[in-house]
C-alpha cells in the first residue's frame, strides 16, 4: 500500500519560468529589515486552526500556531481563547518551564517571552532574523533554555532568553526537529538526516547517537529507565532499551510522518502523524498499534497528557481532545 | 379627436372587426410559437462593478453558473467498488451535458485533481485516481490517502468520506455552434442521464446549479399555466354573476385574452421568449384588461339601459370611457416602464413585456371590445333585470357614500395614516436579496432545496461561493509580500460568520512548500525566498483555476454557508473593510465572480434601484393625475391610497419573508399598475359630476353606482382568483399570488374607502352639508 509516485507523471516540474529572475529579487526580501510593528490578529477560528505545538502552564494548557496564534485553554483543552502576541510568523514550538514563564519560537527568527503564564508576551529577538527558521524550543529552568531550527540552528541561554549564543552540535547544518530532556538530565536531539544527538551535560557537548536510519528524524522521546523511543518519517519507529545504544526497528506498516509523541499516564505512549494516524503503545513491552480516532481527520503536530486522563492533540484541524482506548 | 376616432372604428365596424380579428389570428401565430427562454447571463446587472470584474474573468477561472452532482452512499463510505463505478460513470457523463465547459469537469476521476506527497527522495504527485485504478481493497485504500493529500476533502469528498462530488461549468453560448444553452435540456439531461440512470440502491445522486432552479422552475411554470386557468375560471364565473349575460361574459374574456395573444406574438416577432421567472406577465396584461373591459361592460350596460339601442349605448360607452381608461392605461404603462431603472436585463426585459402588453389593452379593450358590444342584442328581460338590480344596489351605495363622507371619514383616514405609519416602519426591515438558505422560488420541501441542504451539509463547498480576484503584478504568486496579504485575506475572510471555508493558491503553496520539507507541518508557510516560493506555487497548474497564466491573478474562492442576503452583506463588507485596512499597491482585491458575487451584485443595484424607481412611479402617476384632471386635489386622492397599499405590500413582504429581488422588485410597480386604474375611474366618474354642478355627495354617489361597481367586482374576482395560487407548487407563485391577491383587494378598498374619504374633505367646498364640526 505504499504510495507511490506515478512515473509517467514527473512530480517536480518545471519552475516557473521567471524563478531565475526572480533570485536577482532575492536582496528586496533581506532588505526588509528592522523589526515589523504587526502582531497577530485576533481569529474566531484560531484555536481549530493550525496549531504546532501545546504545553502546560501549571494548570493552563498553552497552544501555539500558525500565523501568531497563541491559544490558552484553563479546562485541559476543551475550550480556547486567543491572546494578541506581537509577531504574525508562524509560532512551532512552546515551552514553559513553570507555570509563569514560557518561551515561544518560530518563523522569521521570532522569539516570544512570557512572565505570567502565557497571558501577554514580548519579543527577545531583535527582528532581523527573517531568515531563521526554529523548530522546537526547551526550557529546563526559567534561566536555561535553547531553540533550535533549521539549517543547523541552535542558540542557548542561560539569562532568561535576554542573550542567546549560537552553539554547534554537530558539522552538517541539517534541520533540528525536536529537542527534549529525559528524566535523568540527558539531552536529546532529532534531526535532518537519520540526525540523533545526545548531551549528558545540560547542552555544551552532544554525541550522536547510532540509529539505523538516515531518513529525517522527528523526536526522541525519553522514558524512564533508559528507554527511548525515536520517531519520524514514513512510519518509522525506533526503540532502544540502554539509552541509545543499540535500536530496534518497529516500524509501522502505515508509511506516514510521525511529527509528536507523548507519555499518557504511567504506561502508556503514544505516537502521531500525517493524516490523523496514532500509534498506541498500552503497555512497555507491547507494539505500537494504529489507531485512527474518526474526530481526527487532519495531521497532527504534537500530543500531550493534559494530567486527567485524555490526551490533547494539535495538529492541523487545531486543537482537539480524545480518549484513548 | 375621440369623436373622428368614433367614427373611424364604428362606421365601418365590420371592417374593424375584420382588422382586429386578422390581427388576433396573426399575432396568434406568432404567440403559439412562444418560447422559454431562460438565462443565467440575463440576470447579470451588466454595469455593476462586480459583474465587469465577472466578464473579466469568466474564461480564465470558470463562470459562475455551475453545476454540483453529488454522488453519497447510502450506507457507509465512499470506498466501495459499486460507488467508485458510478462516480466514474457519472463524471463520463457530465462531459456530455450540453453546455459543459469540458476543461472545467472535476472530480476525483479528472486529470485537474493531483495530489502532491512527500517521499524520501523529494516530492511526488499523480492523479488521484491513477490510471491503473483497481477498485480492490487496496486500489480504493490508496485512493483514500490520495484522496487526504490532494487537499480535496470537503471539496470533491465530503469530510465523512460519504459523498462524492462532480463540478462542471456551463457556457452559455456554445463556442462551437454559436446557439444559446437550452436550459430545460441541461436540466432534462441531468435528470434523466444522471439522476435516473446513476441512483441505487447504494448511491443516493443530489444535482444543484442554476440549471437544474431554472429545470425546476420551467416544470413548476406547467403547473402555474393551471393556476392560470383556474383564476381565468373564477372571474368568469364571477363576471357571469355581473354582467348577467353570456355573451358579456363571453366578450371581455375575450378582448381581454387578445392582448394576451397580442403581447405574446409581438414578443415573438421581436424576437423575445418568456423567461421562467417572468411568466407572471401575461396574467397580469390579462387582469388588467379583465378591468378596464369590466368597465366598458358595465357603461355599456348603464348607457344601454338609459335608453338608447345596442350601437349607441356601444359608442357611447367608448366615448365616456375612453379619456379614464386611456389615462389609466398610460399610467400603468409608465409604471412598468420605471422598472426599466433596474440595470438587470431580466427586469429591463420584463419593463418592455409588460408595458407593451398594457399599452395593447388600449387596443383591445378600448376598441375593440366597444366594437365587438355594438354587435349585441340585449334579451328584454335582460333590461329589466339590470335595472331591478341596479335599483337594489342604489341603498348600498348612499350608504356606503355616507359612511365615507360623513364624519366617520376621519376614522376612515385615521385608520390608512395608521396603516401606512405601519406599513412605511415595517416596510424598512425589508430585505434584499433571498431570506432562505437554497432556492425561494421554490419551495423549501422540494427536491432541489433537498440536495442543497444534503450538499450543504456534507461538503464545505455548497453551492455558494464568492471568488474575490486579488489582481497583482506579473509573477507576483512569487512574491512573498504579495501572497502573504492574500493569504491573510482568505484568512481574514475564513473568520467572518457565514464562510464555511475558503479556496486559494496560497493554501497549496503552503502545502508544497510543507511537502518539501518533508511533509512537516511545521513548514506549512510561505517562504520568503522568491525561489523557495517559486517552487512551492510552479506544482500548481493553470487549469487549477488558482492562478492564471502569468501568475498576476490569484483568486480566493469564498464559500458560504447560504446565500442569505444578510450572509452576503456581513462578507462582501469584510472584504471592503479587509481591502481598506490593508492598503497594498501590489495587490487589489476585486470583487467578484461566483454565484454569490453576481448575487451580490444583484442585491446591491436592487437596492440602488429600489428608491428612484419609487419616486418615478408615483412621480410619473402624480404628473398623469394633474394632466388629466387638472385638479391636484384628485391627484391626491388617486395617488395617496396606492402609497400606502404599496407600503403595506412591502410589509407583507416581510411577514411573508420574501427578500426584496430581481424577479420581486417589480411587484411593487406593478401594484400601482393595477391599483390605479380604480382610482382614476373613480375620481374621474367624481369629478365629471362635480363639475356638472352636483354635490360631492351625490357624486361620490353616482360614481359608487357606475364605476364603483365594476372596481369592486374586479378587486374581490381578481384577488380571489390569484389568491389560489397560494397552492402553487412554484413558492414563486404563491408569494407572488399572495401579493397581488392582498394588492387587488386593499387597492379597491383604498378607492372604495379612503379616496372618498380624502374627497370629502378636499373638496368639502362642494358639500351639499357642512360636516358637522363635531366630527372629530
Amino acid at each position: 500500500m505504499t504510495p507511490t509516485p506515478d512515473p509517467s507523471r514527473p512530480s517536480v516540474r518545471r519552475l516557473l519560468p521567471v524563478a531565475a529572475a526572480a533570485c536577482a529579487l532575492l536582496w528586496a526580501a533581506g532588505a526588509e529589515s528592522a523589526a515589523p510593528a504587526e502582531s497577530s490578529e485576533p481569529a474566531p477560528l484560531a484555536a481549530r486552526s493550525l496549531l504546532l505545538d501545546v504545553a502546560r502552564a501549571g494548570d493552563t494548557l498553552v497552544a501555539v500556531g500558525d500565523r501568531g496564534h497563541v491559544v490558552l485553554s484553563s479546562d485541559q483543552g476543551r475550550t480556547w481563547t486567543q491572546v494578541i502576541v506581537p509577531t504574525r510568523a508562524m509560532l512551532t514550538g512552546v515551552c514553559f518551564p513553570d507555570a509563569e514563564h514560557g518561551w515561544a519560537v518560530g518563523h522569521d527568527g521570532v522569539i516570544l517571552a512570557t512572565e505570567n503564564g502565557g497571558r501577554t508576551w514580548t519579543r527577545q529577538d531583535d527582528g532581523t532574523g527573517l531568515d531563521v527558521v526554529y523548530l522546537d524550543v526547551l526550557f529546563l529552568d526559567p534561566r536555561r533554555g535553547f531553540a533550535v531550527g533549521a539549517y543547523g540552528r541552535f542558540v542557548a541561554t542561560e539569562d532568561g532568553g535576554r542573550t542567546w549564543t549560537p552553539r554547534r552540535p554537530g558539522e552538517d547544518e541539517v534541520h533540528f526537529n525536536r529537542i527534549t530532556a529525559g528524566p535523568d538530565g540527558s539531552l536529546f536531539l532529532a534531526g535532518e538526516s537519520g540526525t540523533a544527538l545526545v548531551s549528558r551535560d545540560g547542552g555544551v557537548r552532544w554525541a550522536p547517537l547510532n540509529v539505523p536510519y538516515d531518513g529525517s528524524l522527528f523526536g526522541i522521546l525519553p522514558l524512564e529507565n533508559g528507554h527511548l523511543v525515536a520517531y519520524g518519517l514514513r512510519g518509522h519507529i525506533l526503540l532502544s532499551d540502554d539509552n541509545g545504544r543499540v535500536w530496534q526497528p518497529h516500524n509501522s506498516d502505515l508509511r506516514v510522518l510521525i511529527m509528536a509523541g507523548t507519555r499518557l499516564g504511567a504506561d502508556r505512549v503514544v505516537l502521531g502523524g500525517q493524516g490523523g494516524n496514532l500509534f498506541v503503545r498500552r503497555d512497555p513491552g507491547g507494539e505500537f498499534a494504529p489507531w485512527k480516532p474518526a474526530a481526527l481527520g487532519a495531521s497532527v503536530a504534537e500530543l500531550l497528557d493534559p494530567g486527567d486522563g485524555s490526551l490533547v492533540v494539535v495538529g492541523e484541524g487545531g486543537a482537539l481532545r480524545l480518549e484513548v482506548p | 379627436m375621440i369623436t373622428r376616432l368614433e367614427e373611424i372604428l364604428f362606421r365601418r365596424r365590420h371592417a374593424t372587426v375584420a382588422v382586429f380579428l386578422a390581427l388576433t389570428v396573426g399575432l396568434g401565430y406568432f404567440a403559439a410559437r412562444t418560447h422559454v427562454d431562460a438565462s443565467f447571463d440575463k440576470q447579470l446587472p451588466t454595469d455593476h462593478e462586480y459583474i465587469r470584474n465577472f466578464k473579466k474573468y469568466q474564461e480564465q477561472f470558470g463562470g459562475a453558473n455551475r453545476v454540483v452532482i453529488a454522488l453519497v452512499a447510502r450506507e457507509g463510505d465512499i470506498f466501495t467498488a459499486e460507488f467508485f463505478r458510478t462516480l466514474k460513470a457519472v463524471t463520463d457523463e457530465t462531459f456530455y451535458i450540453p453546455g459543459v465547459d469540458r476543461s472545467q469537469v472535476t472530480s476525483l476521476f479528472t486529470p485537474n485533481v493531483r495530489y502532491i506527497e512527500v517521499v524520501e527522495d523529494g516530492l511526488a504527485g499523480g492523479n488521484v485516481i491513477p490510471a491503473d485504478f483497481v477498485p480492490d481493497a487496496g486500489g480504493l485504500e490508496r485512493v483514500r490517502q490520495n484522496v487526504i493529500k490532494s487537499g480535496r476533502v470537503g471539496m470533491l469528498v465530503s469530510a465523512d468520506f460519504t459523498g462524492a462530488a462532480v463540478i462542471a461549468s456551463l457556457l452559455e453560448v456554445d463556442p462551437q455552434t454559436g446557439r444559446r444553452l437550452d436550459y430545460a435540456a441541461v436540466a432534462a439531461v441531468l435528470e434523466t442521464r444522471i439522476r435516473e440512470k446513476h441512483q441505487s440502491a447504494a448511491v443516493s445522486v443530489h444535482i444543484i446549479g442554476f440549471a437544474k432552479v431554472i429545470g425546476d422552475i420551467t416544470a413548476g411554470a406547467r403547473g402555474v399555466l393551471l393556476f392560470f386557468a383556474v383564476a381565468i375560471a373564477i372571474s368568469a364565473v364571477l363576471l357571469y354573476y355581473f354582467s348577467q349575460s353570456l355573451v358579456l361574459t363571453v366578450l371581455p374574456l375575450f378582448t381581454s385574452f387578445c392582448a394576451v395573444v397580442w403581447q405574446l406574438g409581438l414578443l415573438n416577432l421581436l424576437g423575445y421568449g418568456i423567461d421562467p421567472l417572468s411568466i407572471l406577465v401575461p396574467f397580469l396584461v390579462f387582469a388588467i384588461a379583465l378591468s378596464h373591459a369590466t368597465q366598458m361592460l358595465r357603461s355599456f350596460r348603464y348607457e344601454y339601459n338609459a335608453g338608447g339601442n345596442e350601437l349607441q349605448a356601444a359608442r357611447e360607452s367608448f366615448r365616456n370611457l375612453f379619456v379614464p381608461g386611456t389615462v389609466a392605461i398610460v399610467t400603468d404603462t409608465v409604471g412598468f416602464l420605471t422598472i426599466y431603472l433596474v440595470k438587470v436585463p431580466i427586469i429591463q426585459e420584463l419593463a418592455v413585456t409588460a408595458s407593451l402588453g398594457v399599452t395593447l389593452i388600449i387596443l383591445t379593450d378600448r376598441f375593440f371590445l366597444p366594437v365587438l358590444l355594438s354587435y349585441t342584442s340585449m334579451a328584454p328581460e335582460f333590461r329589466k333585470r339590470v335595472t331591478f338590480r341596479r335599483f337594489a344596489m342604489q341603498p348600498t351605495w348612499r350608504a356606503l357614500q355616507r359612511l365615507t363622507t360623513g364624519p366617520r371619514s376621519l376614522v376612515i383616514i385615521a385608520v390608512a395614516l395608521g396603516l401606512w405609519a405601519f406599513g412605511l416602519y415595517t416596510a424598512r426591515q425589508v430585505r434584499i436579496g433571498d431570506m432562505h438558505a437554497g432556492v425561494p422560488e421554490l419551495r423549501q420541501g422540494s427536491r432541489y432545496n433537498q440536495d442543497t441542504a444534503a450538499i450543504t451539509a456534507k461538503f464545505s463547498i455548497g453551492a455558494d461561493v464568492l471568488t474575490v480576484l486579488a489582481e497583482t503584478v506579473p509573477n507576483g504568486v512569487i512574491d512573498h509580500e504579495v501572497m502573504s496579504l492574500v493569504d491573510r485575506f482568505a484568512w481574514h475572510m475564513r473568520n467572518v460568520e457565514g464562510v464555511q471555508s475558503t479556496l486559494t493558491l496560497t493554501d497549496y503553496a503552503r502545502t508544497i512548500n510543507a511537502g518539501w520539507n518533508e511533509g512537516s507541518l511545521k513548514w506549512r508557510i510561505l517562504p520568503r525566498d522568491p525561489t523557495v516560493l517559486a517552487q512551492a506555487v510552479s506544482p500548481v497548474e493553470t487549469s487549477s483555476g488558482l492562478l492564471n497564466q502569468d501568475g498576476s491573478v490569484i483568486p480566493v474562492m469564498i464559500y458560504l454557508k447560504d446565500h442569505k442576503a444578510e450572509t452576503i452583506q456581513r462578507v462582501v463588507a469584510a472584504v471592503k473593510v479587509f481591502r481598506e485596512r490593508n492598503p497594498a499597491p501590489k495587490v487589489r482585491f476585486q470583487l467578484a465572480t461566483g454565484n454569490v458575487g453576481v448575487m451580490a451584485a444583484t442585491n446591491e443595484v436592487v437596492d440602488a434601484a429600489q428608491f428612484p424607481m419609487l419616486v418615478w412611479v408615483y412621480g410619473a402617476t402624480i404628473v398623469l393625475c394633474l394632466i388629466s384632471f387638472r385638479s391636484w386635489r384628485a391627484a391626491v386622492c388617486v395617488v395617496l391610497p396606492l402609497m400606502i397599499v404599496s407600503d403595506l405590500a412591502y410589509a407583507l413582504m416581510v411577514y411573508l419573508e420574501i427578500g426584496l429581488k430581481t424577479s420581486t422588485l417589480p411587484v411593487v410597480a406593478l401594484g400601482v399598475g393595477i391599483g390605479v386604474d380604480y382610482g382614476i375611474y373613480l375620481c374621474s366618474g367624481m369629478l365629471e359630476r362635480l363639475r356638472a354642478g352636483e354635490s360631492l355627495e351625490d357624486a361620490i354617489c353616482m360614481s359608487f353606482a357606475t364605476m364603483g361597481t365594476s372596481v369592486v367586482f374586479t378587486g374581490f374576482a381578481l384577488a380571489i382568483g390569484v389568491g389560489t395560487w397560494a397552492f402553487s407548487a412554484l413558492k414563486f407563485q404563491a408569494d407572488m399570488g399572495v401579493l397581488l391577491s392582498f394588492m387587488f383587494l386593499f387597492n379597491m378598498l383604498g378607492a372604495m374607502l379612503l379616496m372618498p374619504a380624502l374627497a370629502s374633505w378636499l373638496f368639502r367646498k362642494q358639500r351639499a352639508s357642512a360636516p358637522a364640526p363635531s366630527a372629530a
